[in-house]
């Protein structure tokens, strides 16, 4: 059969699929389908995308249902996982007790404590304290300026712990055993580092 | 990704653009989905509030899981797994509370006694979502044209169809014919 019969054919074959064909025209096509192979393959398959169609009486769902959904991105995926990874920033230590020259401009501190500031991203400020417990070294701090929360992370060879930021931006981590160890501040959009913090007596 | 970008995107391209972060994607993604999802509830007998806790309950999973889907391209059968998972443990407390059967395996994913949803009825369903998402993929006049022929319960006379989409009467007959190509194309 030639192309433009074939062309012909198909707005027959969808009648004949559909079931639209009077006796005389159905047995014609019924004909050319027992010698055409593609045909026959494309009345088959025009017949079951018909019989999809009109069996398909499902429904949407409701649309609140598929609202609530739709948010869930937002509340579940952009609350929790930040779209670009977060900057890593390091810690510029402007105190530190430890360092004589500086304890005039700390507030008096308990025997034994060390207080460290840092300069840390958008003005804000990192307060350090360690003070002995336990054993070992208590690091435990301050977040000062536009802090909305974060999770502190220290980490060393003796050992690693961490902890959220409470309301004030304070945190305070379980005493760890004397070494040095890194400290690291997560927050939404930016990660802050101090690479050195070595606790000792 | 544009308005019609994501409704011709792929659902692999659709996955790995809410993995990016982008919320059209998903919008586009719940969307696409969104009627076969409430169906697998709908054809197991469960009610309206019923569908819409497992409705919940399937895309709560997806956003959580979409990094974690292997192939994205078959995130598809992913759904149908976990709204069939979910299907069948509602279905199960359901017959639980009836019995008063007061301990239930809630994680227990084998099938019901009776199962609520023959693979021959799922099969069902996800030929019609992917007829529909074909359908999706083509220009207007194919899908409105289309929707009226074959999704009405009582399909108008070409007359009116031709009415409706400001067509001549004989031209209905070919261009539903043209349409149906199209939308056979696409599905293959």
């Amino acid at each position: 059969m030639s192309p433009a019969a074939h062309h012909t054919l198909t707005e027959q074959l969808v009648d004949f699929a559909e079931g639209r064909l009077a006796a005389p025209q159905r047995a014609q096509v019924e004909a050319h389908l027992a010698t055409c192979g593609r045909c026959a393959r494309q009345a088959s398959a025009l017949r079951h995308l018909i019989e999809v169609m009109r069996a398909d009486d499902s429904a949407d769902a409701p649309v609140h249902v598929v609202n609530r959904a739709v948010r869930l991105f937002r509340t579940q995926r952009l609350a929790s996982a930040p779209v670009s990874p977060r900057r890593r920033i390091l810690a510029v230590l402007r105190l530190d007790s430890a360092r004589q020259m500086f304890a005039p401009a700390l507030r008096a501190v308990g025997s034994g404590t060390r207080e460290l500031l840092f300069d840390i991203h958008d003005d804000n400020e990192l307060e350090v304290r360690i003070e002995p417990a336990e054993g070992g070294w208590r690091i435990a701090g301050q977040v000062l300026g536009s802090c909305s929360g974060g999770h502190v992370v220290v980490e060393g060879s003796a050992g690693q712990a961490a902890t959220d930021l409470n309301a004030l931006c304070e945190f305070s981590l379980p005493p760890q055993p004397g070494a040095i160890y890194k400290l690291v501040l997560q927050f939404e959009d930016v990660e802050v580092e101090v690479p050195i913090l070595e606790l000792r007596g | 990704m544009t308005k019609k970008g994501v409704i011709e995107a792929s659902d692999a391209a659709l996955v790995r653009a809410c993995r990016r972060g982008n919320e059209e994607a998903w919008e586009a993604l719940v969307h696409r989905y969104q009627r076969f999802v409430h169906s697998i509830p709908r054809r197991a007998g469960l009610d309206d509030d019923a569908a819409a806790d497992v409705f919940q309950e399937v895309f709560v999973a997806l956003v959580q899981g979409l990094d974690k889907i292997d192939d994205p391209d078959r995130v598809g059968a992913w759904i149908l797994t976990t709204a069939k998972r979910a299907t069948w443990r509602t279905v199960r407390r359901r017959i639980a509370a009836r019995t008063g059967q007061t301990t239930l395996d809630e994680e227990a994913e084998e099938v019901p006694d009776v199962d609520p949803l023959p693979e021959s009825v799922l099969v069902g369903v996800e030929e019609q979502h992917e007829v529909r998402t074909a359908l999706d993929g083509l220009d207007e006049r194919c899908r409105r044209l289309l929707t009226m022929l074959f999704y009405t319960q009582e399909p108008p006379a070409y007359g009116e169809v031709a009415a409706e989409l400001g067509l001549a009467e004989g031209s209905v007959g070919p261009i539903r014919a043209r349409c149906l190509e199209r939308l056979l194309r696409r599905l293959h």
